[in-house]
C-alpha cells in the first residue's frame, strides 16, 4: 500500500475528534474522504499533511514512516480550501514557490513553471497577479503550485467548496482526468456524497472520527454496511412489510406494483424533472420515498402498493 | 373595535413624527458639534496664520518657510529617522510576539499596553535619570558625567515610545493574516525563516509603510520630548511650542503650524490610500480560514534577529519603567539610594486635587466621547447620509494633526463672545472629545459591519422606525465599540499631553501639565511620582471597566442559556 494509516487518533483537550483511524491507498487511486463537518475528515487531512501532531499510530507514505516529519519535509502536498495563493506574488511566481525548496535554477523553474500551466490551460495568465484571476482560475494555479513539487501524495481539502455549481462540475472533471492521467495518488477531502461518488476509487465514510466504511463506490452505495452510511449516501428507506421484515432500500429500488409487500397512501407527489418523487405513508404509519420513472404519475391520496425492484 | 382602530393608527402616526424629529434633531446637533468643534477652530489657526500686525496679508508666509529652514530640516531629519527605526523595532517585536506562544505572547503584549497608558515623556524622564549627568547608569555604574540632550536622545525616545504602538499596529495585523498561507509555504517545503521574510513580511508591507508615516507624523508633532531632552536642538514643534508659552506670539505659531500641517495632510491622504489597500492584501484571498492549533515559529538565524530586536526593546521598556518606579520611591543622596516616601507625601499633599480633576475629565471624556462618536459612525456607516464621508475625514483630522494645532485653534476660536470658552474646564474636555472622535467612529463602525443590515430591514418591516431602529437594534450591538471608546478616551485624557498643555490653566491643572512642569523644572523625583500614579491609575480604571463589561456579558449569557432549557 502507498499511502497508510495505521490506528491514528488525535484530541483537542477532552473531545477525542479522530478515534482508532487505519486506512490505506494503492499507488494512482484517488480515496475520497467523506462525512459531515466536525466528523474529523479535516483533521485527519491535517495529520497527513503534518500540520497536526497525531496523539497516537503511525503514518507511511511509499514504506517510508512520516509521522514525526515537519510539514516541509514530507513528501506530500496539499491543495487548501481557501487556495492560500500568495496575493504579492504572480501566477508564476507562486507555481514554482516550492521549486526553489528543491534545488532547482530560476530559469528552469520557470521554464517546469509553464509547462505546469499547460496543464491546466493557463499559461497565458502566468504574469497575472493573484486578485486578477476568477475563483476557478485560481483553483487550478493551487492544484499545479502543489503537483509541481511531485508530491507522493497530494491532498485537497474541499478545494471545490468555493466554487457555483456549474464550475465544481467542471473542475471536478479536471482534476479526475489528471489524476488519473499522471497517475497521482490522492486524498480528497468533502462533505459533498456526488463529489465522492464521481471522483472516488475509493469512498472512506467517516462518523464521530471513526471511519465507518472504506471501499469501491459501487460498493458503499449498494452495500452499505451500517445505517449511518446508507443514510449519508443518498436517501433510504426502513419500514416493515406486510410479512413483518424490516426492510432497508434506497428510493429508485421500489416500484408501484398491483400486488406488493407493503401497502400505503400517498401524502405527496414531486415533479423533479427527470424522475417523480412520492412521499407515502404505510399502513404502519411508517413514512417512505419513492422514485420513479417521470411517465408514472400517481395522484396524491390514492392508495397504492409496492415492492422492492 | 371599530372606534378603537384609527385612534391607534394616529397615535403611531404621532409617535413615528415625533421620532423622526428627534432623529434629525440628533443629527443636526453632532454634525454641529463636528463643524463648531473641529472644523472652526482648524479654520481660525489657519486664518490667524495670514493676519499678521497690520490685517491681512501673506507677509509671514513668505519668510516662514526660509527663516525656519534649520527647524524644517531639523523636525524631518529626526522624524525620519525615529519613523525607520521605530518601524523596524516594532515590526520584530510584534514577530517575538507573534511567535512567542499563547502565554508568553499575552505577557510581552501587557508590556506593549503599559507604554500605551503612559504619558509621551516618560521616555525621556527615564533616560535622564539613566544616562544623564548624574544618571543611575552613566554616573552611577561608569562614574561618567555626559550631556544627554541632544537629536540622538531624542530620536532613541521616540523610536522606543513609537515601537510599541507600532508593533501593536503590526500584531493586529498579523493576528488576520490568512494563516494557511503559511502553512501552504511550509506545504511546499519553504523553512520557517523564508516564509517568514519571503511570505510574512511582504504581505506587512502596507502597513509597515502605515507605521512608518504615522510615526514620522508623530515625530514632527511631538514637542514634548525635543523640548525634555532636546537641549540646543530645535524643531518645527518645540518652536510652536516657545512662541505660544513663552512669548504669547499666537500669529507666528499658527504660521509655524501650518508648516506642520501640509506634510501632515499629504502623509495622511496617503496613509488612508494605503490603509485600504492593505485589507486587500492581508485577506486578498476570498475566505481565510483561521484555525485553532495554527502557531508559527521561527528558528535558526532568523529567530536571532527577531530575538536580538524584540530583547533589546524589552529591555530599554523594563529599564524605563523599573527606573521610573524606582525613582518614585527613592532618592540618590551623594551616590547612596535611599528609600523615601516623601514623593509620594508630596503629591498626596500637593497635587491630589490635580488627579481627582484629571479623573473626573477624563471620565466625562469616556462617557461622552464613546457616544457621540458610536452615533455619528452610527450616522456615517449605516445610514450612509449625504457628505458622510467629508464628515468622517473632518472627523479624523484632529488625531492625525499635531496637537499644537488643534491646541491653538481653541485658543483662537474660543476667546471671544459666542462662546467664550478659554480658561475653563469645558474647553479642555472638548478639546480631549473631539481629538480621540474617530478612533471611537473606527471602532463603532466595524462593530456596525457585524450586525447584519437585514436586521435593520427586519425592524423596521415590523414598524420601527429610525429611531427606535437605532435604539433597540444598534445601540445595544455596539457594546464592544463602546468598550473600545471608552478605554480609548479615558487612557488618552489621562497621557495625551498635546494639545491640553495650551489649554490649561494654571488654576486647573490636570496630571499630565504638573508631570510636564516638574520634568521641564528638573523636580524629578516628584515628576517619577506623578508618572507612576498616572500609569497605576490609568491601568485601574481599564481594568475596573473591562470586568464590569466582561461580568455584564457573562451575566447575560448565562441568562440566555437557560432560556434555552
Amino acid at each position: 500500500m502507498y499511502l497508510e494509516l495505521k490506528n491514528i487518533s488525535k484530541s483537542f483537550g477532552e473531545k477525542e475528534v479522530v478515534k482508532d483511524l487505519s486506512l490505506s491507498l494503492p499507488k494512482g487511486e484517488l480515496l475520497c474522504l467523506l462525512g459531515a463537518s466536525g466528523c474529523g475528515k479535516t483533521t485527519t487531512l491535517k495529520m497527513i499533511s503534518g500540520f497536526l501532531k497525531t496523539d497516537k499510530g503511525q503514518i507511511l507514505v511509499d514504506g517510508q514512516d512520516i509521522t514525526t516529519l515537519a510539514p516541509e519535509k514530507r513528501p506530500v502536498s496539499t491543495v487548501f480550501q481557501s487556495y492560500a495563493l500568495f496575493p504579492h506574488m504572480s501566477v508564476l511566481e507562486n507555481v514554482i514557490y516550492g521549486l526553489k525548496f528543491r534545488g532547482i535554477r530560476k530559469k528552469e523553474a520557470r521554464e517546469m513553471g509553464m509547462e505546469y500551466l499547460k496543464i491546466v490551460d493557463m499559461e497565458e495568465y502566468a504574469g497575472a497577479s493573484i486578485g486578477e484571476i476568477s475563483g476557478g482560475q485560481q483553483q487550478r494555479v493551487a492544484l499545479v503550485r502543489s503537483l509541481i513539487t511531485k508530491p507522493k501524495v497530494l491532498l485537497l481539502d474541499e478545494p471545490l467548496s468555493n466554487l457555483d455549481a456549474k464550475l465544481r462540475v467542471k473542475m471536478r472533471e479536471e482534476i479526475r482526468e489528471i489524476q488519473k492521467k499522471y497517475e497521482i495518488t490522492m486524498v480528497f477531502v468533502t462533505h459533498d456524497q456526488e463529489e465522492a461518488m464521481v471522483l472516488g476509487d475509493q469512498i472512506a465514510i467517516m462518523d464521530q472520527g471513526k471511519l465507518v466504511q472504506i471501499g469501491k463506490p459501487e460498493e458503499v452505495y449498494l452495500h452499505p454496511q451500517n445505517d449511518f452510511a446508507r443514510d449519508f449516501l443518498g436517501i433510504s428507506n426502513r419500514f416493515t412489510d406486510i410479512r413483518g421484515n424490516t426492510i432497508c432500500c434506497r428510493p429508485e429500488e421500489l416500484e408501484f406494483v398491483a400486488e406488493g409487500s407493503v401497502k400505503g397512501i400517498v401524502r405527496q407527489e414531486e415533479f423533479l424533472g427527470f424522475y417523480r418523487q412520492y412521499y407515502i405513508e404505510t399502513m404502519n404509519h411508517e413514512h417512505i420515498i419513492v422514485r420513479t420513472d417521470r411517465d408514472i404519475k400517481v395522484e396524491a391520496g390514492k392508495e397504492v402498493q409496492l415492492r422492492v425492484k | 373595535m371599530k372606534n378603537r382602530k384609527p385612534r391607534e393608527k394616529r397615535a403611531s402616526f404621532y409617535d413615528a413624527h415625533f421620532y423622526n424629529i428627534l432623529d434629525y434633531f440628533i443629527l443636526a446637533v453632532l454634525v454641529a458639534g463636528v463643524l463648531i468643534f473641529i472644523l472652526y477652530p482648524l479654520l481660525c489657526m489657519i486664518r490667524q496664520s495670514f493676519v499678521g500686525e497690520e490685517g491681512f496679508s501673506t507677509e509671514v508666509y513668505k519668510s516662514i518657510f526660509s527663516d525656519n529652514l534649520l527647524l524644517v530640516k531639523n523636525s524631518v531629519f529626526v522624524g525620519v529617522l525615529s519613523a525607520f527605526f521605530s518601524t523596524i523595532l516594532g515590526l520584530l517585536v510584534s514577530i517575538c510576539v507573534w511567535t512567542a506562544g499563547k502565554k508568553p505572547g499575552k505577557f510581552l503584549e501587557a508590556i506593549l499596553l503599559i507604554s500605551m497608558v503612559s504619558p509621551p515623556f516618560i521616555a525621556s524622564l527615564a533616560y535622564i535619570q539613566l544616562f544623564g549627568r548624574n544618571g543611575l547608569i552613566t554616573k552611577g555604574v561608569f562614574g561618567l558625567s555626559l550631556n544627554p540632550y541632544g537629536w540622538l536622545g531624542v530620536v532613541v525616545m521616540q523610536t522606543l515610545f513609537f515601537s510599541s504602538l507600532n508593533a501593536l499596529m503590526i500584531i493586529g495585523m498579523l493576528r488576520k493574516m490568512d494563516m494557511s498561507l503559511v502553512r501552504a509555504s511550509f506545504d511546499l517545503g519553504a523553512s520557517s525563516g523564508y516564509t517568514l521574510w519571503r511570505i510574512v513580511v511582504p504581505l506587512l508591507k502596507p502597513v509597515l509603510l502605515s507605521c512608518f508615516l504615522l510615526s514620522f507624523i508623530r515625530s514632527i508633532a511631538d514637542f514634548g520630548t525635543p523640548v525634555v531632552i532636546g537641549g540646543r536642538f530645535e524643531t518645527v514643534s518645540t518652536e510652536i511650542y516657545m512662541q505660544v508659552i513663552g512669548y504669547s506670539r499666537l500669529d507666528k505659531s499658527a504660521a509655524l503650524n501650518v508648516l506642520l500641517l501640509i506634510p501632515t495632510i499629504l502623509v495622511f491622504i496617503l496613509y488612508r490610500y494605503l490603509m485600504q489597500k492593505n485589507e486587500k492584501v492581508i485577506s486578498g484571498n476570498s475566505n481565510k480560514t483561521v484555525e485553532a492549533g495554527d502557531t508559527f515559529r521561527v528558528r535558526g538565524l532568523s529567530a536571532m534577529v527577531v530575538w536580538l530586536g524584540a530583547g533589546i526593546f524589552f529591555v530599554m521598556m523594563t529599564l524605563e519603567y523599573g527606573s521610573i518606579f524606582l525613582n518614585s520611591f527613592s532618592r540618590n543622596l551623594r551616590g547612596k539610594i535611599t528609600f523615601t516616601t516623601m514623593y509620594l507625601d508630596a503629591l498626596l499633599e500637593r497635587n491630589m486635587d490635580t488627579f481627582i480633576r484629571s479623573v473626573e475629565y477624563a471620565l466625562i471624556v469616556a462617557i461622552v466621547g464613546s457616544m457621540i462618536g458610536i452615533l455619528l459612525s452610527y450616522y456615517i456607516e449605516r445610514r450612509k447620509i449625504k457628505f458622510g464621508g467629508v464628515l468622517d475625514f473632518i472627523i479624523t483630522l484632529p488625531y492625525m494633526l499635531p496637537g499644537s494645532c488643534f491646541g491653538i485653534g481653541y485658543i483662537l476660536a474660543f476667546n471671544h463672545e459666542p462662546l467664550k470658552l478659554t480658561g475653563t474646564a469645558v474647553i479642555v474636555i472638548l478639546n480631549m472629545i473631539y481629538k480621540q472622535m474617530s478612533i471611537t467612529t473606527k471602532a463603532s463602525a466595524s462593530s456596525l459591519l457585524q450586525i447584519s443590515t437585514e436586521l435593520d430591514a427586519a425592524a423596521r418591516d415590523l414598524g420601527a422606525n429610525k429611531f427606535l431602529v437605532m435604539k433597540d437594534v444598534i445601540l445595544p450591538n455596539v457594546k464592544q465599540a463602546f468598550a473600545t471608546g471608552f478605554i480609548n478616551n479615558f487612557t488618552s485624557a489621562m497621557v495625551t499631553a498635546g494639545a491640553v498643555i495650551f489649554l490649561v490653566t494654571p488654576g486647573q491643572k490636570i496630571a499630565v501639565f504638573t508631570l510636564f512642569d516638574c520634568i521641564n523644572t528638573g523636580r524629578y523625583g516628584e515628576a517619577s511620582m506623578i508618572a507612576t500614579f498616572i500609569i497605576v491609575i490609568t491601568i485601574s480604571v481599564n481594568v475596573l471597566f473591562s470586568i464590569i463589561v466582561a461580568w455584564k456579558g457573562r451575566k447575560k449569557r448565562v441568562f440566555r442559556t437557560e432560556k434555552h432549557k
